[in-house]
């Protein structure tokens, strides 16, 4: 009696006991509450519009009608068209020409970024900027330095006299240079490293900022001990640097090849998947036949045409990182 | 728990699992309580859909930061909504009870319409010509909406920028009341659509009777399910001494091999060229390259629309002739262009003649006297069939997501009244023809002979799909551009048998045949 007693004013006594206290004193079940508003999220604005994606891929539907099922027709019916396969091109070689690049100047940056310099935190941010400033913006000042009139770039070429130089010659000729300079976007081959230019300007501080973080965790231990057995900046670089900052690498590669295989706003404001769809995007593509075709069934399937080839970079991937781990 | 002293350092200390879970709960709640509060309104607010913040299109920033004469995207201003006539942002289709026994008439065509207190939302672009906007977020909300106890919310967005809104519109059953409907979006979104016959009739017959275009994109299967509202048509608008110094002529030329010799002739002795931009532009492209097509006796397909018929010895001549013109007068930088370069081109005096509509005039007349002064207008040349135009239509339709389209079809029923026409047409100054036939008559707004050109749109002008009837197919290939990118291929240097064999596997594609 006194022991209940006891017990009972201890737990009147204990301050915000409520119904639910058992439930989160749980770690496992407070760990569940506590992501379920995550969860729910994702259920919502990922799951659902994926599933109902997969749905209207697989059905007739417009914006004015329903549809009905139609099994994989729309995705048959894009296989015959010459655009969806130029676009399939033009995506594949967008992805891993701007990956590349961005890792490769990535790293270099990182490497340049990790010295001791003056005002280093200043020139860090300043790095940075491209890739905070909002993509639609910058691509519009991408689109008036590409512009075939107003074009910096064509300026110079200009006022130094190499446009004229170059124009009657073979290699004016090869690659379309003309006495006023480039049709950067009037020409399908140059549309696309326009586009190559922009994404790699905007996309390198994310690799950048990334693998230095990554730098900065390797022990200067481990430089100093192989500058003792006689590794060359090269071979530091090489057996020190790469391996160390490999798994950041590999995450920080997941996320861009995922951003730029579905790339819509930079090719969509700086060329609009033009000249003769030279620079269609799967993400602009589906944009142009769901949206302004009104067929949401066919840009459906266009849109889903991604989800194969991202889902085996991912697994790829990740499945290079586990062993990397193990 | 230890307690002590009740500094800031010990109040941390007593921050418990507890105190911290109810903080988050209690904070959740408010702000979905916050989130799912009452709405009154069953449409999205104008300046909460989907494009109306973000400046993603290229044109927006190219003529934001070029000639200021009519951008089609502007990027800060174009997306917004205006509601002269109401303080709240939020329109609802929904009519208010009226006060008992207060019935406002619209007309006799719409019957009794409940009026007062009622709240319409009309989406339309923001047109090349400021001077439109304003009529219509002034002059009609001062001289209708207000009058008769309407909240009219206005919402002008870009050209590029209608479709996704009004794509989403419909998609979800809920937005503007008014949907500005382009090109031949009415056979797009046929089954989304209230039927206006009702009103249409009468609107045509007291217009002096429809051009076949507008009726052509808003009659769908025997039903209006669209009012035509403007045919904004096209006309080559060229600096006549720079066409008298380069080639010795006062005289437009009127066919395509005229036009040739006379544009190679401007571009080699002044250094200039005709701007024609063949590209993915909604615009002046498609407005070019279909009439030069037609004129040919080219099509995408027969009269029935059922059978593909762009590889064809007319196609082939029509492709032939455009290359051979475009080399000798155009230049290929056009390939990138978009609707408002060749404005600024040509208000900069780069280009010495464009296909376009009057708003370069209209914004010479003011910013530019001098190239005004120098500046003419033809329609376009004749081919071996004819002389073909593809004028911008649109007008507005009223989606099936209107509990009542009653009062919607009031301010149709009002927009097109011959009376109040007429003061929209003054205000553009001759950029807009009217859908019906006394635009071109008694409602012509200009005594400025420049415009005279345009008076003839109405008749001259076709429709995607021609010859056939308009339809989804016709649409959806004009969204793809196909027709654009196989003259835009010839120019690039590939054999006209090759881009029509291209054109006709994505035609047969889109049609399904």
């Amino acid at each position: 009696m006194d022991a209940q007693r006891v017990e009972r004013a201890r737990t009147i006594a204990r301050p915000g006991l409520w119904w639910w206290t058992p439930l989160t004193e749980r770690e496992g079940t407070l760990g569940w509450i506590l992501a379920l508003p995550a969860i729910a999220i994702l259920l919502v604005f990922i799951a659902y519009p994926f599933l109902v994606g997969i749905w209207l891929s697989l059905s007739s539907e417009t914006v004015a009608n329903a549809g009905e099922f139609v099994g994989l027709r729309n995705f048959a019916d894009q296989l015959q068209s010459e655009i969806f396969r130029n676009t399939v091109k033009n995506t594949l070689l967008y992805t891993v020409v701007t990956v590349s690049l961005k890792s490769a100047l990535g790293l270099a940056l990182a490497l340049l970024m990790n010295q001791q310099i003056r005002a280093k935190n200043l020139v860090r941010a300043a790095f940075l900027l491209p890739w905070i400033a909002p993509t639609a913006l910058s691509t519009i000042a991408w689109k008036w330095l590409f512009d075939s009139t107003y074009s910096i770039f064509n300026w110079v070429m200009i006022q130094t006299g190499f446009a004229p130089w170059i124009a009657p010659t073979i290699v004016g000729h090869v690659f379309s240079i003309g006495p006023r300079g480039i049709n950067w976007l009037g020409n399908g081959t140059w549309a696309m490293i326009a586009i190559i230019i922009a994404n790699i300007w905007r996309g390198v501080p994310f690799f950048a900022i990334s693998l230095l973080a990554g730098l900065q965790t390797i022990s200067q231990e481990l430089y100093e001990a192989a500058a003792l057995d006689g590794a060359s900046s090269w071979q530091r670089f090489r057996y020190v640097t790469l391996p160390l900052v490999q798994p950041v690498l590999l995450v920080v590669l997941l996320f861009s090849l995922i951003w730029t295989i579905a790339d819509f706003q930079l090719p969509y404001v700086l060329t609009g998947g033009g000249p003769t769809n030279s620079t269609h995007l799967f993400s602009t593509l589906a944009y142009q036949i769901a949206l302004v075709g009104g067929q949401l069934g066919q840009g459906a399937s266009v849109s889903l045409f991604m989800f194969p080839f991202l889902l085996a970079t991912v697994a790829s991937l990740l499945w290079y990182m586990r062993r990397q781990e193990v | 728990m230890a307690h002590g002293s009740t500094g800031p350092r010990n109040q941390l200390r007593t921050l418990t699992r507890r105190l911290f879970l109810k903080g988050t709960l209690g904070t959740g709640t408010v702000l979905l309580l916050a989130a799912c509060g009452p709405s009154t309104s069953t449409t999205s607010a104008p300046t909460s859909g989907p494009n109306a913040a973000a400046p993603t299109k290229a044109a927006a920033a190219a003529t934001s930061a070029g000639a200021p004469s009519t951008p089609p995207a502007a990027p800060t201003a174009a997306s917004g909504a205006t509601s002269a006539a109401a303080a709240t942002p939020r329109p609802a289709a929904t009519p208010s009870a009226a006060t008992p026994g207060t019935v406002a008439t619209a007309g006799a065509s719409t019957g009794t319409a409940v009026l007062k207190g009622t709240k319409l939302h009309l989406l339309s672009w923001s047109s090349f010509v400021p001077a439109e906007d304003q009529w219509f977020k002034e002059t009609l909300v001062n001289e209708w909406a207000t009058p008769n106890g309407v909240e009219l919310t206005i919402e002008l967005v870009s050209a590029n920028d209608v479709q996704p809104k009004v794509t989403a519109a419909l998609q979800s059953g809920a937005g503007p009341d008014l949907l500005q409907m382009q090109w031949t979006w009415p056979h797009l979104y046929a089954d989304k659509l209230v039927d206006v016959s009702d009103i249409a009739d009468k609107a045509g017959s007291d217009g002096g009777g429809w051009f076949e275009a507008p009726k052509q994109n808003c009659y769908v299967n025997g039903k209006w399910l669209a009012m035509p509202f403007a045919l904004t048509g096209n006309a080559i608008a060229y600096r006549s001494s720079w066409m008298k110094e380069g080639a010795g002529t006062d005289q437009f030329p009127t066919t395509w091999e005229d036009y040739t010799k006379v544009g190679g002739a401007v571009k080699q002795k002044k250094n200039t060229f005709v701007g024609q931009a063949v590209a993915h532009s909604f615009g002046d492209p498609p407005t070019f390259i279909f009439p030069f097509l037609w004129s040919f006796g080219g099509s995408e397909t027969d009269e029935t629309g059922k059978k593909i018929a762009i590889n064809s010895p007319e196609t082939e001549a029509a492709l032939k002739a455009f290359k051979e013109w475009f080399d000798a007068c155009s230049d290929p930088q056009c390939l990138s262009w978009d609707d408002s370069s060749n404005n600024r081109a040509y208000l900069a005096g780069q280009i010495w003649a464009t296909l376009n509509g009057a708003s370069i005039y209209v914004k010479a007349l003011t910013d530019a006297p001098d190239i005004a002064q120098d500046t003419q207008h033809a329609l376009l040349p004749k081919g071996p069939k004819g002389q073909f135009i593809l004028a911008f239509p649109y007008g507005f339709a009223i989606p099936t997501y209107v509990k009542d389209p009653k009062p919607a079809k009031a301010l149709l029923a009002h927009l097109l009244d011959p009376k109040v026409y007429g003061g929209f047409m003054k205000a553009g100054k001759g950029y807009t023809q009217a859908p019906y036939k006394k635009g071109a008559t008694e409602l012509w707004p200009s005594t400025d002979p420049k415009f005279d050109p345009f008076k003839q749109i109405g008749d001259l002008s076709k429709w995607y799909g021609y010859p056939a009837p308009p339809s989804p197919a016709a649409a959806q290939s004009g969204s793809k551009y196909i027709v654009v990118d196989m003259f835009a291929k010839v120019i690039q240097g590939e054999t006209p048998q090759a881009a029509m064999q291209w054109a006709e596997g994505e035609l047969k594609n889109v049609y399904q045949v």
